[in-house]
């Protein structure tokens, strides 16, 4: 059987605990449930319960809150759990209180259909920058990801990933097998919004000619201007203008010459 | 001259240079435009706050247990979105950009350019005082929420006076239209006009992308520093859009 279960436990809850972030806000996680498997739209369960019904391959869920704790997660061919024998399995993934994370539902390099939990980067961007993720989750050797044909990202392997951040705008990227100019996808444009985090996902599979590109947009990680420099002539000076303080230094000085005479005057009678 | 007549003189005299001296400081404050009038901008989106949590429910987020272990699901609806790369792009596409910006009771009439930032991280102002940019990283004007960020160069040694020269003298109350590359022409009234410190400038909340829909447009103000060619103050004006 092609989407045989695997015992992903071990693999699903290993980097989770390693990731957790060390500015925890809240006991709830951000989760997003990224669907890279082609060609089996599906039903996902956490814990026995239905999270997402019909969930077709290549689409990305928004965001969800979920309470930090403890996850069994199952994925079935939509409308066979969740009783059945799931397609994907995986226990005890631990979500950190305050962690991003996205939910991946994969094959390996090898095609075996998996569950792997990505910790996403949220730190902030600097202002006028955008974050690029790329996540290689495709039954597919190494690949080399290019942007303007020039390779960004090295030799990726399943499943890992690699990030950087840069200036906003759009990329044509490109996936060619690591060290060639091959083409396994695309090119396609990537259109980075200041202060996100694009994350693209290469998925499916070599053998059977279902590469694609599949994106997770991350917002909100903008910063701010450090400042706003608008003028460099001084013409609407707000300093008391030489005018008035001359005046008011010129009337003090009147009166206290006619002060000191005052009290001459006086000492005089 | 008698003793008794020149007192007399002398103490007028020294009367007169008193009023002369506080005069003509009350008068020059007095004719100057006001460098604060109306409702601040944290004032404003703190009303916007106050308002809109009273009337949207807090969702009920249930509290996690501490021991984690198979916590609740609420499996309210759950968005799911295309991935592919068009998809998201097609969806992600910002709104109209704004091309111009007058304020009649002023004699503001700017064209407006996209900016962004400086390397040192601060926000580009175009070189000619007579445009002025609008931050395009952050919302525009036909965006439902947060600020749409204007600023421009009160005067500049090469060009003088600029666009936003006589911005201090607006009052509240005053109009400001904002047309956009769409041709939509999007109606502010001014509610509030500040002069703070650049160094104490409150980018977070005036480079705030949510909260209410707000107009905020910064020049330069206060003394002027030769040496360093910069003002010490920034004006900031905030005026709120017309339904």
């Amino acid at each position: 059987m092609r989407f045989a279960l695997i015992a992903a436990t071990a693999l699903v809850a290993l980097p989770l605990a390693v990731a957790a972030p060390a500015a925890a806000s809240g006991s709830n996680a951000s989760v997003t449930v990224v669907h890279g498997v082609p060609g089996l739209t599906v039903d996902v369960y956490a814990n026995g319960e239905e999270l997402l019904a019909d969930f077709e391959p290549g689409t990305v869920t928004d965001p969800v809150s979920l309470p930090a704790g403890s996850y069994d997660l199952a994925v079935f061919a939509a409308g066979e759990g969740p009783d059945g024998t799931p397609a994907i399995e995986a226990n005890d993934v631990t979500v950190p209180a305050g962690a991003n994370v996205s939910v991946v539902a994969h094959l390996t390099a090898s095609g075996d259909p998996v569950l792997t939990p990505f910790v996403n980067d949220v730190t902030r961007v600097a202002a006028g920058q955008a974050r690029l993720t790329v996540r290689h989750t495709a039954a597919a050797p190494a690949v080399d990801i290019r942007a303007g044909g020039a390779v960004a990202f090295p030799a990726l392997t399943n499943p890992n990933e690699a990030k950087t951040d840069l200036a906003t705008g759009t990329v044509e990227a490109d996936v060619v097998l690591a060290g060639t100019s091959t083409v396994a996808i695309g090119p396609a444009d990537l259109a980075l919004a200041e202060g996100t985090n694009t994350i693209v996902y290469a998925y499916g599979s070599a053998e059977d000619d279902t590469l694609a590109l599949a994106v997770q947009t991350i917002s909100g990680l903008h910063s701010t201007p450090a400042g706003v420099p608008s003028g460099n002539a001084g013409l609407v000076d707000d300093q008391l203008p030489l005018t008035v303080g001359l005046l008011a230094v010129g009337g003090l000085m009147v009166a206290a010459v006619a002060g000191v005479r005052l009290r001459r005057t006086a000492r005089q009678n | 001259m008698t003793a008794r007549r020149r007192a007399i003189m002398w103490s007028t005299l020294g009367v007169v240079g008193v009023a002369v001296a506080m005069l003509s400081v009350v008068a020059w404050s007095l004719a100057r435009p006001d460098t604060s009038a109306g409702v601040g901008l944290a004032t404003l989106r703190e009303q916007a706050t106050a308002s809109s949590s009273a009337s949207t429910s807090v969702p009920s987020s249930p509290a996690a247990p501490s021991s984690a272990a198979d916590p609740t699901l609420s499996t309210s609806t759950i968005v799911t979105r295309a991935g592919d790369p068009e998809a998201v792009a097609e969806a992600a596409r910002p709104a109209a950009p704004p091309v111009s910006i007058t304020v009649d009771s002023v004699g503001v009439d700017a064209q407006v350019d996209p900016v962004g930032v400086e390397s040192d991280g601060s926000m580009t102002i175009p070189a000619s005082p007579s445009r002025v940019g609008w931050y395009q990283f952050g919302p525009a004007p036909a965006d439902g929420a947060g600020n749409t960020v204007i600023a421009g160069h009160v005067d500049t040694a090469a060009e003088g006076p600029g666009a936003l020269f006589r911005l201090r003298e607006v009052n509240i109350g005053d109009q400001i239209t904002v047309v956009d590359a769409e041709g939509v022409s999007h109606l502010f009234e001014v509610a509030g006009k500040e002069t703070v410190v650049k160094a104490a400038l409150p980018v977070e909340e005036i480079f705030a992308r949510d909260g209410r829909p707000l107009l905020v447009l910064i020049t330069c103000g206060g003394e002027f520093q030769p040496e360093l060619r910069s003002y010490s103050d920034n004006l900031v004006v905030t005026a709120l859009p017309v339904a």
